[in-house]
């Protein structure tokens, strides 16, 4: 004879593997999603390159040896352009053009000033900054030329530049990459509650709704014994969902080329399995919330309004981790979804797991899973609830 | 055999049943014959053990309900009022599911399902989805579950409301059946005809309470009136007037 949970389990997971909305929802999330961070990814693929792919164009370039290969030393692709006195569009493939006037070498030797016109294009913001990024260019090595003039008069050339300011772009080496970082781990702590979601409804409001958890608690199985049933077969849905996306993404990034990629992945085999085995226990809590809220609906439809609502918890965890992360109380650190982010992250960008946050997320999901078992199961032995079912 | 002793049931103020004491008897099928919303329903899910009377007992040969409420269900068949089917499982899969609730399983599982599907005359719906199955075969899915585990109990909700003449009448014969084999078989209803067809023993009740209890000739005797229907009217009046 079969325990009654293990019965419960077989028949939740038989007549959930036949429902649409829950195979939907893995699939959906598991291969939708990554196509949602190649968009991204290829948005921010266009920024990112600016630097690498820079090319200008010069007309006269034959003049200016010394300008090219200043150019070139900073990464910048130089072309010879053929184009008018006043052209309307860059030549094709340059993010700038660069006209040098026909005097150009002779008035450096003679001292003079040189004028340089440049042309770019500032529809875009990535084309604006690199327009900005050649004129920089250009006038550093304008400075360079003046600092070799005042050297050869004698004349230190601090003298003329009394301040030497260093910028460092933050941006995009931490924060930019912190928070994509955070937005890839904040998809995995979503997969869990979507791919559990429908299957929780179903396990529970859906019983009531179709009225079929009066004649299932008149036999003899116990209130706790249905809820471990369920809950497993939740989780098993849950964990299948994340573990797919997981896999699914980690897969995909890994296949892009790394200067696309905007954060390194660094994980281990061994690095994944103790990812994996964190999201088995974060499915195990997320499946008891999700039976927690669906057991407090009379119908699918009202467990999808609850649902929504409650859906804005992973988000909340999210954002605070990846804006506020320094307001966050440490302590919150330990509880379940923010240990759980803090721990994948470590181990995908990292490449080294923190067994203090690992344990922390397995615990608290597992204690978390406790409870909301114990007050679910405490509510279906509610004789109101099963009045009105 | 169930034995019911004077139960009452209230929610918060509403006092669903005051006071009802019943015997039902094996081999006998036993009627709670009552007007909507007099206490039939509530008496019955004490008796299934999904409510725990206010005070009173019920057992269930002998085992107290509320003591030990799973060793009295697995001595019941429970048909409720509302058939609760799952319309992705089939109707083999319905009944594997309760039968393994109560214990069953391997080759006694597939006798058990063989035999409550040639009674009830559903093996061309044996393997179908229940999705889109008509009242008449809901009914009889919901039955077979009830009876799948060969229970000596069964406690039956208004079993035929909603089903046609032909659903009627299996019933009728399913339920003559049990009765015949020695199965306590207690039913609640309010259709005067299908009471007086079928019943032993009509337990009448009006507002939480018996007001009269007997074979239906007893009663319509007792009331002096022509039918049953007429019986019920009357003796329900009269408790109400008592009460008053």
């Amino acid at each position: 004879m079969n325990p009654t949970w293990l019965v419960v389990l077989r028949k939740e997971l038989k007549d959930m593997v036949r429902d649409k909305r829950a195979v939907l929802a893995i699939a959906y999330y598991a291969f939708g999603v990554p196509l949602l961070m190649a968009f991204v990814l290829f948005l921010m693929s266009d920024d990112r390159g600016e630097y690498d792919r820079l090319q200008v164009a010069i007309v006269g370039q034959e003049q200016a040896p010394g300008l090219v290969s200043f150019m070139a030393n900073a990464g910048i692709e130089v072309q010879e352009a053929m184009v008018g006195a006043n052209p309307e569009k860059l030549p094709s493939g340059a993010d700038a053009l660069v006209i040098l006037p026909k005097t150009y070498a002779d008035d450096l030797v003679a001292g003079k000033q040189v004028k340089i016109r440049l042309f770019v294009d500032e529809t875009t913001k990535g084309g604006a900054k690199r327009g900005s990024v050649v004129e920089r260019t250009i006038q550093a090595y304008g400075a360079q030329i003046a600092t070799v003039r005042l050297v050869n008069r004698g004349v230190p050339p601090t003298l003329t530049m009394p301040f030497s300011v260093v910028t460092a772009d933050l941006a995009n080496s931490q924060f930019v990459v912190k928070m994509l970082g955070y937005s890839l781990v904040l998809l995995f702590m979503f997969a869990p509650f979507v791919s559990g979601m429908s299957v929780a409804l179903d396990a529970l409001a859906g019983e009531r709704e179709r009225q079929s958890l009066q004649s299932l608690m008149a036999q003899p199985v116990g209130a706790r014994d249905v809820v471990i049933g369920k809950w497993l077969t939740v989780a098993i849905f849950s964990f299948a969902g994340s573990s797919l996306a997981m896999a699914v993404n980690l897969t995909v990034l890994n296949f892009l080329p790394h200067d696309v990629l905007p954060f390194p992945l660094k994980a281990s085999v061994p690095g994944l399995l103790l990812a994996f085995s964190q999201m088995a226990c974060l499915s195990l809590f997320v499946s008891g919330l999700l039976l927690t809220v669906s057991i407090h609906a009379k119908s699918f439809k009202e467990g999808q309004t609850y649902m929504s609502l409650f859906m804005m918890l992973p988000v909340l965890v999210g954002y605070s981790k990846m804006y506020g992360d320094a307001k966050i109380p440490a302590a919150a650190n330990y509880l379940p979804i923010f240990a759980d982010v803090e721990s994948l992250s470590r181990i995908l960008f990292v490449g080294e797991p923190s067994a203090e946050f690992i344990l922390a997320a397995m615990v608290s999901s597992l204690i978390g899973a406790a409870l909301c078992i114990g007050i679910t199961t405490r509510r279906l032995t509610s004789e109101q609830l099963l009045a009105d079912a | 055999m169930i034995i019911i002793d004077h139960i009452a049931k209230n929610f918060g103020d509403i006092q669903a049943v005051r006071d009802v004491s019943l015997e039902a008897r094996d081999g006998a099928i036993t009627t709670l014959l009552g007007a909507n919303g007099s206490g039939k329903t509530t008496t019955l899910r004490t008796v299934a053990g999904l409510l725990k009377p206010s005070t009173g007992t019920v057992k269930v040969d002998g085992i107290a309900v509320a003591d030990d409420p799973l060793a009295a269900q697995r001595r019941l068949g429970i048909f409720p009022d509302q058939f609760g089917l799952y319309t992705r499982l089939t109707t083999r899969e319905h009944l594997a599911y309760y039968g393994e609730l109560h214990g069953l399983s391997g080759a006694a599982l597939d006798g058990a399902i063989t035999d409550v599907a040639g009674l009830l005359h559903m093996q061309d719906i044996l393997d179908r989805r229940t999705e889109g199955f008509s009242q008449g075969q809901r009914m009889k899915v919901a039955l077979a579950r009830a009876i799948v585990h060969r229970p000596q109990n069964v406690v039956l909700d208004e079993p035929t409301r909603g089903l046609d003449v032909m659903s009627v009448r299996l019933l009728r014969r399913i339920l003559t059946d049990l009765r015949e084999a020695g199965h306590c078989v207690l039913l609640s209803s309010h259709v005067m005809a299908e009471v007086e067809i079928l019943s032993d023993h009509v337990v009448m009740m009006v507002d939480g309470v018996v007001c009269a209890a007997g074979t239906a000739a007893e009663l319509v005797a007792k009331s002096g009136q022509p039918n049953l229907e007429e019986a019920f009217v009357h003796l329900t009046e009269t408790h109400e007037r008592t009460a008053a």
